[in-house]
């Protein structure tokens, strides 16, 4: 009876020694730092020709000036500031914003038309952001085509391959994970930088007005964590009411100008 | 000194308690087939049950218990597949439902998750490559005793009940 006590535990010794042995020793985290910085912007070169490509861009001294009103009052709730961030508004009357690679931040002239105030787009532009600092696109992009393909694609630039890999950075298909981290580091730096983190709540209901969402039930299955579910996570850790400083812009002239 | 000798003598003494092992000849082909096909049989079911690893271990039981009332021999191999493939299947299930929730609920892919799988990769490779020596050492009529599973089947098995002692004596009519 000791003897198959001890064997038993022999065996279990083994098996926790192998689960911890190569939980340890797994490279899932390192994996994604596997892209370097500079591998990075070059990806980034030939992502945004394919953007400017496909979108035109509203004249960037038009936008620069007030987009940069907007970043600098963000970076000061940032913790870390790991790229030059550039943002670009696009001329499209889609509802979007996202994040490409390398800090290339791109918002519609459509998300902009249904803003009212600068501190709504900042509190999208803070989401944004979040995506960026956690490197979530490239992330995403190496968990669904794998490390290798990317830099091959990326060196090649297979121009139909390129625009399959736009589709995707551009509808920013991210896991409910990376969604909802996007949010947590968002409320960070928006109640940092003295703005109102619910300006992200104000700004989902409006979206969640606009397109009618899938039916309830299948939440689940989407890739994106349903709007309300957000909302909620939102409204739950904006924590308490801070008093915000407005952003020192014009928001109607500035919306007007676009046109 | 002392206590290695009282554990000697004590093993010696519960061997007396123990059936006796049957020899490679004494034991007829249908036997050995029936030993042999415990390991295959379960096997197969591991592959038909992957979906829900559950389920071969149905079909490990139902194969116990057919085989159950044949000779001790066949119990021992079909009883030692059986137990040996115990863990096997706990782990692949858990295996299965880990890795649903994070495909279907989109919980994280951890390391912890990843280091789990090699886990499971190699207790189902340690699994299969015994299962198959003692497919091929049942066929030949021989014992083969895995590490833990073995003993513990040779003593479930092997060990002389009450009830065998007691022979029935077929008397004749009280005149």
């Amino acid at each position: 009876m000791n003897k198959n006590l001890r064997d038993l535990g022999v065996i279990l010794i083994v098996a926790l020694i192998i689960w911890a042995g190569f939980t340890y020793f797994s490279t899932t985290t390192e994996k994604q730092d596997l892209v370097s910085i500079q591998q990075e912007a070059d990806i980034a070169d030939f992502f945004n020709k394919q953007i400017f490509r496909e979108f035109d861009s509203v004249d960037v001294e038009l936008t620069d000036s007030v987009m940069n009103v907007i970043f600098e009052r963000l970076s000061k709730g940032m913790d870390t500031v790991s790229y030059d961030y550039d943002i670009y508004v696009l001329k499209s009357d889609q509802v979007n914003a996202f994040t490409a690679f390398h800090g290339q931040l791109f918002v519609f002239t459509g998300l902009i038309e249904q803003t009212e105030s600068a501190e709504e787009l900042a509190a999208v532009l803070a989401h944004e952001l979040a995506h960026a600092e956690n490197r979530h696109v490239i992330k995403n992009l190496i968990k669904e085509i794998g490390l290798n393909s990317l830099i091959l694609i990326i060196s090649g630039g297979d121009p139909v391959v390129m625009q399959e890999i736009t589709k995707m950075v551009v509808s920013s298909g991210f896991s409910r994970n990376m969604e909802r981290e996007a949010d947590e580091y968002a409320i960070q730096y928006l109640r940092k930088a003295n703005i109102n983190p619910n300006r992200l709540t104000q700004f989902f209901l409006k979206l969640k007005q606009k397109n009618r969402e899938l039916p309830d039930g299948f939440e689940w299955i989407s890739s994106h964590p349903a709007l309300k579910e957000r909302i909620q996570f939102v409204t739950e850790n904006a924590g308490d009411s801070i008093v915000e400083i407005p952003i020192d812009l014009d928001w109607d002239e500035f919306k007007k100008s676009l046109h | 000194m002392f206590i290695l000798h009282f554990q000697e003598n004590h093993n010696f003494m519960t061997e007396e308690n123990y059936n006796p092992i049957p020899q490679p000849d004494e034991i007829d082909i249908r036997e050995k087939e029936d030993a042999m096909g415990a390991y295959l049989m379960m096997f197969a079911a591991l592959g038909a049950g992957l979906p829900l690893p559950i389920l071969n271990l149905v079909a490990a039981i139902i194969y116990y218990y057919i085989n159950k009332g044949k000779s001790l021999f066949v119990r021992f191999h079909s009883l030692q597949s059986l137990l040996s493939q115990l863990p096997t299947s706990i782990l692949n299930a858990i295996a299965v439902f880990w890795g649903a929730r994070i495909v279907f609920f989109d919980y994280a892919f951890t390391d912890v998750f990843k280091g789990y799988l090699w886990l499971v990769g190699i207790a189902n490779l340690i699994y299969i490559i015994f299962s198959i020596i003692g497919a091929v050492k049942a066929r030949k009529g021989q014992m083969y005793y895995f590490l833990f599973f073995g003993r513990v089947s040779y003593q479930s098995v092997f060990k002389r009940r009450e009830a065998d002692s007691l022979k029935v004596v077929n008397q004749p009519p009280k005149m």
